[in-house]
């Protein structure tokens, strides 16, 4: 808003005419402000204008003392800067609105008494709220950090692990008002930033070739079981039946000495087996309490040798561990000749490790810094140095002017940092701070370093600098490439927005939208939208209880994320309607998520498009195993959090909490008395029933899904129940059966619904309830700001527009893309 | 500071000999009395300056093995208080405590307030506030080598600074130790001291960026740019202390240095060693401050007899008798290792009391029932201190008291001239008096 920017002539009118015309001046613009700005008539005197309403229809109970649901009108304050107090206003707006207030069975106002509250404090709270919102200053959160230098300079460093966590608003790390910063940061930032400039820039005069490690099990450690439980081919190949046994398939030969980026290939086939078998390969080191990080499940079929591969980033000192998985031999421990077992093995022909890869010599970020500047090796005293292992070049600057040389790297380096248009001012006091060192007596490689360290611990590159009122060409750039790839616009972006072919182009953005769509880097998208609106960062808060169910494994636990992932894709790419966010026909699977899902006929351990049986349960967000193990504790399920998880996510309202002083409602697994019976006494209080006739119903439905996805009619129970005759791996299972789940319920709208495929039925024909929720959701994540009450006209529109288009995602994501909220502050 | 009064530290010597990896002989930590007193050129050691420390179990204890049924001195023992009945009299276990408001984002979001007191964690327009340590360490900053720790075993730290920004936590003993105990060589120090050098030049740098800046935004983004602005000077001051603290060599303790707990699901050893340097840390005034997140796990955690089960998973236990039992067998365990930390503040004199004495200890949890997580009646323990303690007080089961209240108390403690803390509602609770 303009109305702090005082008047450039205004200064110059002042010290001619002294007083007077200040005054005039002054008075001018106050009446000019008031003129073009509505909010800046004093919000609070919206709150007489309803005491008639709340007087005949509110009082009651709102009132004198009277408090229900928290709620007393004459102790709420009228301050709508307030956040608090605007959230009250605000709700009680929507329960008005939306006719839950005043209660069925009290005296309801005429239409016409609605609309008028509804008008009155609808404006207010636009007028509050219009003034109120806008991006605040939004710097980059950790993983947009990582992302961002990575992407610049070539380097494939964690740094997030050394900054301190984003604090969040709602589910979202990205909201500029959230994330705060502290001289914690600045120092994290310096020291990061000091490491990507020492991993980007070249050690040696040519591109490291990479090793090739050959990786396989110990001899003494296959000479102890070979014949008995491990068999040798006569390709040389080593059959193993089971996950155990060889150290666990610790490939204990061959390992990586450095840190890097490797290719993994393992070769090899089913055996005895008519089907693929599917191994599980990851990394694993001797340190105790290390990471064993998952590399991946791949199939390898009967017959002919299959050659997998994987590239990825392995910490040094780590080796190989290869498992066959799903495949045991029951009688392992005592056997004493392999020959007499006809199941099905892995037979390994080779494992390697090549690396570490090199993608460009020399980096981009060498490049950046020292593209036109003569880096060269300092002679060794003996030359013939150069051919001993141990030789590390030492390298010097030559430079004929070393300012010139420094300005122009350093101009480079801002230009890709600040991610827009430099000035010469701009970069002078990081060239004053090159020359300072230089002065000290650094190196010209150390005073850039620091000249560099300095541009990139700097608010310029921090935080995402937006102006007021409508995006310039360069930051819709960035928000556009911070949206779709979590990192700073490309070549392509950047020199669109030079060239200011962004803003006011609808037709290019949304070809610049599409590309991004399509670039490997949209994965981030993916990965980190689904970890903020489906809270699918919390996937491993819990491990799921292994005496209840025993059947989650790693392949489970890999393929879960992935899903949920890969349907948010298909949902994209594919542009289909909103509904199947809650509804779909199909599901994306791979062998494991199929057989925990009780679906037929799926192999491969690839994630797949896969039809649904007519009336499957499955389809949809709602019943995949990812959100039915982050709604729920590892042991249990409650109604509640489940319910509260629907409607923030899938309805976008958030719940308020429970009022002061109520405890939560502990469980109990003992198989007495199932949550929704303990919740039920909960629920009859008058104080919770308003709220929790909306959050529980859906959860209701969703008790059909125990913590881990699978489908259930009765719970699992570690004390009382039915014996159940299921075995494990090889075991039989602990559990037992329970009571029964009630899956019934009835929204607050009335419509009742007997299971979860009732409740999907019912949701998946809000297709604007849907919608609505998904582009606040997408325009939260991509502005770095919440929506509030005067967004919703806008959230209206783009809902309308969708409508016209079936609901379809990808078209949502371009009207989300094309509207007013995305191209504002 | 002179005669050694050290006790043999009650730890189990398996613990420590295999923290401390290569370990001489235990009693060896007599030796450091006087190579300390021999160091102290410069800064002088103080002698009884109030420290503090906090404690935070982010699942909880069962309540029912913790709070005795009735108040005072004479209550019938819990499983819980027994292991800690050698300090009976020096420690005051309280219930019916707990900020307000806690009800977060998830069940575990009190963890991020448990210093702070800011309610409504995690949800709409919630912002953190600067946790106790933090105001305390302001106060105290450039006396000694650290203004504060912010230590954690394996998670988060429980400090915040003023802007609501979470301070991460040091989880490696031996680079703790390294940084407290070791000097460096000459080179070294050089070395620290150009980067120190540079890091000024680096921010008077980033500062005229942001000064440029500044003058082209609007009002709100002024406000989020002075975050950037108070870190710079924040940074600027600390460096200007590290400066000080460079030249000045450190206390040298006879303690080889600790080698770190690898297994990352050993908490109760990640917890032993810390605490040994927590006490360290203490005993030779490298700081006053310190904040320490025992840490929760996903996982089994290791190395305590009868427990095969993920310890998360424990705490919800839905009241079954087999999972209680096993939270038991780690619970008990935590409070053997919270004794021995107390023993070895108790067997380190100084100026005529024990270390304990000089250290208000604030041992509790965010929780108090992680089976619900519920966020009221914690369990909080405050030992030592130089309080008049009850041995056993419960307030309100109902109507909690303000944790802040409790607070207010130990800032004051500090010597912060304060009268309010967060959501506190009183200088102090009953049954927390200073003698």
């Amino acid at each position: 808003m303009m109305q702090s920017t005082p008047n450039p002539k205004s200064g110059d009118a002042s010290s001619c005419v002294p007083m007077t015309s200040t005054a005039r001046w002054a008075l001018f613009i106050f009446s000019l402000v008031i003129l073009i700005h509505p909010s800046f008539a004093p919000a609070q005197e919206f709150k007489p204008a309803l005491n008639t309403f709340f007087a005949a229809y509110c009082n009651d109970c709102h009132a004198d003392g009277a408090d229900e649901g928290g709620l007393s009108l004459d102790q709420l304050g009228a301050d709508l800067n307030d956040a608090a107090v605007f959230a009250q206003w605000e709700r009680i707006y929507d329960r008005v609105h939306d006719g839950e207030m005043p209660p069925q069975d009290a005296t309801q106002p005429s239409q016409t008494h609605r609309s008028t509250l509804t008008r009155i404090l609808g404006d207010a709270l636009t007028q509050a709220h219009t003034t109120a919102k806008g991006t605040v200053l939004r710097r980059l959160n950790r993983r947009e950090y990582q992302n961002t230098l990575n992407d610049l300079f070539g380097t494939s460093l964690q740094l997030q692990s050394m900054l301190p966590e984003d604090a969040r608003s709602h589910e979202f790390d990205n909201v500029g008002e959230a994330l705060g910063v502290s001289m914690t940061h600045l120092e994290r930032y310096i020291e990061a930033a000091g490491l990507v400039f020492d991993h980007a820039v070249a050690t040696s005069t040519e591109a490291p070739e990479p090793k090739l490690i050959d990786c396989h099990y110990r001899d003494s450690e296959v000479e102890r079981v070979l014949g008995k439980t491990v068999k040798r081919l006569e390709d040389g190949a080593l059959v193993r039946f089971s996950p155990s046994g060889l150290s666990n398939g610790h490939l204990r030969e061959g390992g990586t000495h450095k840190a890097g980026k490797y290719r993994i290939r393992v070769t090899g086939y089913a055996y005895q087996s008519d089907a693929p078998i599917v191994v599980n390969v990851s990394g694993t080191s001797y340190q105790a309490g290390s990471d064993t990080p998952l590399l991946g499940f791949f199939a390898f079929p009967p017959g002919k040798p299959t050659t997998i591969e994987v590239v990825t980033w392995i910490d040094q000192r780590y080796m190989l561990r290869i498992n066959p998985y799903g495949i045991l031999d029951p009688d392992a421990r005592n056997r004493t000749d392999v020959n007499t077992y006809t199941g099905p093995g892995f037979a390994l022909l080779s494992a390697t490790m090549e690396g570490p890869l090199v993608d460009e010599f020399p980096s981009r970020g060498h490049r950046l810094a020292f593209d036109g500047i003569q880096r060269i090796e300092i002679e060794p005293r003996n030359p013939n140095d150069r051919k001993k292992s141990w030789y590390k070049p030492k390298f010097t600057i030559e430079s004929k002017d070393e300012t010139s040389d420094a300005r122009r790297s350093l101009q480079r380096v801002a230009l890709y940092a600040f991610r827009r248009t430099v000035t010469d001012d701009e970069v002078t006091p990081y060239l004053e701070l090159f020359n300072a060192e230089r002065a000290k007596g650094a190196s010209f490689e150390t005073a850039l370093r620091t000249a560099i360290v300095a541009i990139l611990s700097s608010p310029s590159f921090l935080y995402l600098n937006e102006p007021e009122g409508l995006l310039d060409d360069f930051a819709l750039a960035n928000r556009l490439a911070y949206f779709l790839t979590r990192t700073s616009p490309d070549r392509t972006l950047l020199s669109l927005a030079y060239r200011k072919q962004l803003t006011g182009n609808p037709a290019v953005l949304h070809q610049q939208a599409q590309r991004l769509m399509g670039d490997p880097k949209f994965n981030r998208f993916l990965t980190d939208f689904c970890d903020a609106w489906l809270n699918l960062r919390e996937i491993d808060f819990t491990v799921p209880d292994s005496k209840l169910f025993p059947e989650y494994d790693a392949f489970l636990n890999d393929s879960i994320r992935k899903e949920t992932e890969a349907f948010l894709e298909e949902l994209i790419v594919s542009n289909l309607p909103v509904s199947n966010v809650v509804k779909s026909d199909f599901a994306m699977l791979n062998r494991r998520l199929a057989k925990h899902y009780g679906i037929e006929s799926v192999d491969g351990v690839e994630i797949r498009k896969v039809n649904l049986p007519p009336n499957s349960i499955r389809g949809g967000f709602l019943s995949q195993a990812s959100i039915l193990k982050v709604t729920a504790n590892g042991t249990h399920t409650s109604p509640v959090v489940r319910g509260v998880w629907v409607m923030e996510r899938i309805f976008g309202e958030t719940p308020p909490p429970p009022p002061p002083g109520i405890p939560g409602v502990e469980p109990d697994v003992r198989g007495a008395a199932t949550l929704r019976e303990l919740l039920d006494k909960h629920r009859d209080l008058p104080n919770c029933q308003a709220c929790h006739e909306k959050i529980d119903p859906p959860g209701f439905a969703l008790e059909q899904f125990n913590p881990i996805g699978g489908y259930r009619e009765q719970f699992r129970s570690i004390g009382e129940g039915q014996k159940v005759d299921t075995t494990v791996r090889g075991r039989s299972v602990q559990y037992r059966l329970g009571p029964a789940v009630d899956p019934s319920g009835r929204l607050a709208t009335g419509r009742s619904f007997e299971d979860f495929r009732g409740l999907r039925d019912i949701l998946a024909q809000d297709e604007d309830r849907l919608a609505s929720a998904l582009a606040t959701k997408l325009l939260t994540f991509a502005t770095g700001r919440e929506m509030g009450f005067s967004d919703r006209p806008e959230i209206a529109r783009i809902v309308k527009q969708a409508a016209q288009r079936q609901y379809r995602v990808q078209d949502l994501i371009h009207q989300v893309i094309a509207s007013r909220i995305f191209q504002e502050k | 500071m002179n005669a050694p009064h050290i006790a043999r530290p009650a730890m189990h010597r398996r613990h420590f000999l295999r923290g401390m990896g290569t370990c001489i002989a235990l009693p060896l930590l007599d030796a450091m009395i006087p190579s300390m007193a021999a160091s102290g050129a410069g800064k002088r050691l103080s002698t009884g300056a109030p420290r503090f420390v906090a404690m935070n179990a982010g699942l909880g204890f069962h309540a029912p093995f913790l709070f005795p049924d009735t108040e005072g001195t004479d209550y019938q023992t819990t499983p819980y208080l027994e292991q800690i009945k050698g300090h009976h009299g020096n420690f005051t276990l309280f219930s019916g405590l707990s900020h307000p408001s806690q009800n977060g984002n998830n069940g575990h979001a009190s963890s991020m307030t448990w210093l702070t007191s800011a309610p409504r964690p995690g949800l709409a327009g919630f912002k953190n506030t600067i946790s106790l340590d933090q105001l305390m360490a302001r106060k105290i900053a450039g006396q000694t080598r650290m203004p504060f720790l912010t230590l954690s075993t394996r998670s988060s730290s429980l400090s915040w600074s003023a802007n609501g920004v979470q301070i991460p936590a040091e989880k490696s003993p031996s680079k703790l130790f390294q940084q407290l105990f070791v000097e460096g060589t000459e080179e070294e120090i050089a070395g620290e001291i150009r980067d120190l050098h540079r890091g000024r030049s680096i921010l008077d740098t980033v500062l005229k960026d942001a000064q440029r800046l500044n003058q082209s935004l609007g009002a709100q983004d002024r406000v989020k740019l002075d975050e950037y602005f108070t870190s710079v000077r924040d940074l600027e001051v600390r460096i200007q202390q590290n400066e000080d603290w460079v030249h000045q060599p450190k206390p040298k303790v006879n303690v080889d240095p600790p080698r770190d707990i690898d297994d990352s699901n050993d908490v109760l050893a990640r917890q032993r060693l810390m605490y040994e340097m927590m006490a360290l840390a203490l005993q030779t005034d490298s700081t006053r401050v310190i904040t320490f997140n025992l840490g929760t796990l996903n996982s089994v955690p290791s190395n305590i007899e009868g427990v095969r089960s993920d310890w998360h998973n424990l705490s919800h236990h839905g009241k079954d008798e087999a999972k209680i039992d096993e939270l038991k067998l780690i619970e008990l365990a935590e409070f053997q290792a919270f004794n021995e930390f107390l023993n070895r503040l108790t067997s380190i004199e100084e100026a005529g009391k024990t270390l304990l004495d000089h250290t208000a200890v604030l041992f509790g949890s965010n929780l108090g029932n992680a089976a619900s997580h519920d966020w009221h009646n914690l369990p909080i323990i405050i030992a030592g201190g130089g309080y008049r303690h009850k041995a056993y007080v419960a307030h309100d089961p109902k109507n909690n008291t303000p944790l802040a209240n409790v607070f207010v108390s130990l800032a004051q403690r500090m010597g912060l001239e304060t009268d309010h803390f967060g959501s506190s509602t009183a200088e102090s609770v009953r049954g927390l008096e200073r003698a």
